[in-house]
């Protein structure tokens, strides 16, 4: 489904993708791990479309299409949905408003009939449920006043009202209580099937125990230096980044 | 600090002052009439503001009395082009409506509802004729001739207008609105209406002026607004100007508020190529508030620059200001809110907000928050921001699929309709918040 040979990235004069190749089919969950400032979000953010980078090399292909050539409007029609790490908040934009322009654009893009008011809400009310989030929050301001937990719960809520095939979850759990993580785990993996795919970008083991990972990639100054299975979380979760760093670091010499 | 006018100008007002008084005749000596050779004489020593004013800096309005400016015009017949009133109308909501056609008023357009108990509503002429009390009282008192040139000119040249008198303790149930039509078919006018409202004790009143123009002259409307309200008494004034690029306008509105009384003033600018807005409140009594509202939209060269004043003249008054601007092509947006607080104003609270977004990168926004505070125990904020359109919102917008184009028509819509939200009046509220989705390309989802 996803294919990304060598990628770099620039943002400003600062490279922060050194060549990334990560292969993603349908049904899978890829969990993205790294220290900080290794190039997580970056990646994320790229193949949303974040304007911020300047990709200088490599290709992505998603569904065979070159994603890299499309607006992030497209991207998101073509079924790409990035759970940002700090929501922004709209004053005077409501979820619910602006939602439903959204997912009448995508069914466009996609040949499906506009929903109608009555068929809206009952898609909401649906997917509410699986986030355990309240149509007054929905109504409300995008995120204005939210707690972190329900600006991630949000999110998912989005992303279940817009069906993406490529999910990416920018460190979704930073910031969650117990709590709030188990029902945003729940609700990504409610969501899960084995046409669409996962990313989960990242810095603790903890999410992958909810959202249990096929493949877990190691990111560390901007390349992916170490895939495993979800073991590979486990032993990070055991002995720190500093034996990946140190790896790394020595191939290098 | 201002300029004299040239020699020939001065020949050309006068002439036109002169005439003016011919055909007053006898009428000249009664209270409407008498101020007028004082105010002119007034407007002459002031002379026109010239750019080095500060109060004027950014608006250059000398462009309007060069060549030949007819200061009187004759009577014309203006008849309505087809479409204008449908640019200015709130057709859902049962109203008084008045129409003034180049400051003449127009009978045939117009309709009044409210009993006469609830409100009288005439022109000034007919309030005049009528020996109304509050007419006499309060005509020419709340806004002075000897600071602001626009505003003696009017006095010396004004011949129409409405007057509202709303007695003590009535509430008006249905919203007055006057419509200001410039006419530019014909020929380059000027028109200069003249308002009195008076607001009674205890009484409340909906008040909506709208100002459009037609035809391709120049039209320039000098308007001035007097507001007087009572003890306890609620005003809510909703000004809308959507005039075309022919029009000029400098709006004049003084409002002198006495104690618990309660003011909503909401100025929405979406058209005119130059509009000067000079809004004066004075709280002149305990417990009042004051609440100033403006959005103003402009692209092409146009200006719109509003100069407000709030004077807290007594204690434990309060005042809330919130004006926002979008700036597209070359507009440029001028901001000057002052705020005095008198020494004896003690516990006033005056807040002051001006927000802007610049969509292009000619467009320019002047803003001066001006605070002159000579009280100890008041608490009075201000705060003003200029800049382009933020694009983590609009990031985000588009992750979920909208377009660069929605996007923004939806961001634009959220940052206008805070001050749209500021009309208590349900349908004059909904009309005008459509107009301006409208202009902004906004179309609600639902």
């Amino acid at each position: 489904m996803l294919s990304i040979q060598n990628l770099k990235a620039n943002i400003g004069d600062k490279e922060i993708l050194k060549g990334i190749n990560l292969e993603i089919k349908p049904g899978e969950v890829h969990a993205i791990m790294g220290p900080n400032g290794s190039g997580k979000s970056t990646l994320a953010s790229v193949l949303a479309g974040k304007s911020d980078y300047e990709v200088t090399e490599g290709s992505v292909t998603f569904n065979g299409l070159d994603l890299l050539d499309m607006d992030p409007e497209i991207r998101a029609r073509e079924g790409i949905f990035l759970a940002f790490q700090y929501p922004v908040e709209i004053p005077g934009v409501s979820t619910t408003n602006f939602l439903k322009s959204a997912i009448n654009e995508v069914r466009k893009h996609r040949g499906q009939d506009a929903l109608d008011a009555v068929s809206f809400l009952k898609l909401m009310k649906e997917k509410m449920k699986l986030v355990e989030i309240s149509q007054a929050l929905l109504s409300r301001s995008l995120n204005e006043g939210f707690s972190g937990g329900e600006k991630k719960r949000n999110e998912v809520f989005q992303m279940a009202m817009l069906e993406p095939k490529l999910s990416i979850l920018d460190e979704t759990d930073s910031g969650l209580d117990i709590d709030a993580l188990r029902i945003v785990a729940n609700g990504v993996n409610m969501l899960k099937n084995e046409n669409n795919a996962t990313i989960v970008v990242t810095h603790y083991q903890r999410l992958l125990d909810y959202i249990v990972p096929d493949f877990v990639h190691v990111l560390y100054n901007g390349r992916i230096v170490k895939s495993g299975t979800k073991d590979l979380a486990l032993e990070l979760e055991e002995k720190g980044y500093d034996w990946i760093k140190a790896e790394a670091d020595s191939e290098l010499v | 600090m201002t300029e004299q006018i040239t020699d020939k100008q001065v020949d050309e007002i006068s002439a036109s002052f002169s005439a003016l008084e011919l055909k007053l005749g006898s009428e000249i000596h009664n209270q409407f009439n008498q101020q007028r050779k004082a105010a002119f004489e007034q407007f002459l020593a002031l002379g026109l503001p010239t750019t080095k004013n500060e109060e004027w800096r950014y608006t250059n309005i000398s462009p309007l009395f060069s060549g030949k400016t007819n200061f009187e015009p004759e009577t014309l017949t203006a008849n309505l082009d087809s479409s204008i009133l449908g640019e200015v109308s709130f057709e859902d909501c049962k109203a008084n409506v008045l129409v003034f056609i180049n400051g003449k008023f127009a009978p045939s357009a117009s309709s009044i509802h409210s009993p006469i108990h609830e409100v009288e509503i005439l022109t000034l002429a007919q309030a005049e004729k009528k020996r109304v009390g509050a007419f006499d009282t309060y005509f020419g008192t709340v806004a002075k001739n000897d600071i602001n040139a626009f505003q003696a000119l009017n006095s010396a040249f004004a011949t129409q207008g409405t007057f509202i008198y709303v007695p003590e303790g009535q509430t008006v149930e249905l919203p007055i609105i006057i419509h200001h039509i410039a006419d530019g078919n014909d020929a380059k006018t000027i028109a200069h209406p003249r308002n009195l409202f008076v607001l009674g004790k205890n009484s409340k009143a909906t008040i909506v002026q709208t100002f459009a123009s037609q035809g391709s002259n120049h039209v320039f409307t000098n308007s001035l607004t007097e507001v007087q309200v009572e003890e306890g008494a609620s005003l809510e004034l909703v000004i809308f100007q959507t005039e075309k690029e022919n029009a000029t306008q400098v709006n004049n509105t003084e409002i002198n508020q006495l104690g618990n009384s309660h003011s909503n003033v909401t100025t929405i600018t979406t058209g005119g190529k130059m509009v000067r807005n000079n809004l004066h409140i004075a709280v002149n009594g305990e417990y009042v508030e004051a609440n100033l509202n403006g959005l103003y939209c402009l692209n092409s060269n146009r200006l719109v620059d509003n100069h407000t004043l709030v004077d807290h003249i007594e204690p434990n008054s309060q005042s809330n200001e919130l004006y926002k601007g979008i700036a597209d092509d070359k507009g440029t947006a001028v901001f000057n809110g002052k705020i005095f607080v008198k020494s004896i104003a003690q516990k006033t609270n005056a807040f002051q907000s001006n927000r802007n977004i610049l969509l292009s990168p000619d467009a320019t926004v002047n803003t001066k928050p001006q605070l002159e505070i000579f009280a100890d125990d008041v608490r009075c904020t201000h705060g003003a921001t200029t800049g382009a359109m933020d694009e983590e919102p609009m990031f985000y917008l588009r992750s979920r699929g909208l377009d660069e184009k929605t996007a923004r028509a939806m961001l634009l819509h959220a940052f206008a309709q805070e001050v749209v939200e500021k009309i208590n009046h349900a349908e004059i509220k909904q009309t005008l918040a459509a107009k301006i989705d409208a202009l902004l390309g906004f179309e609600s989802a639902s």
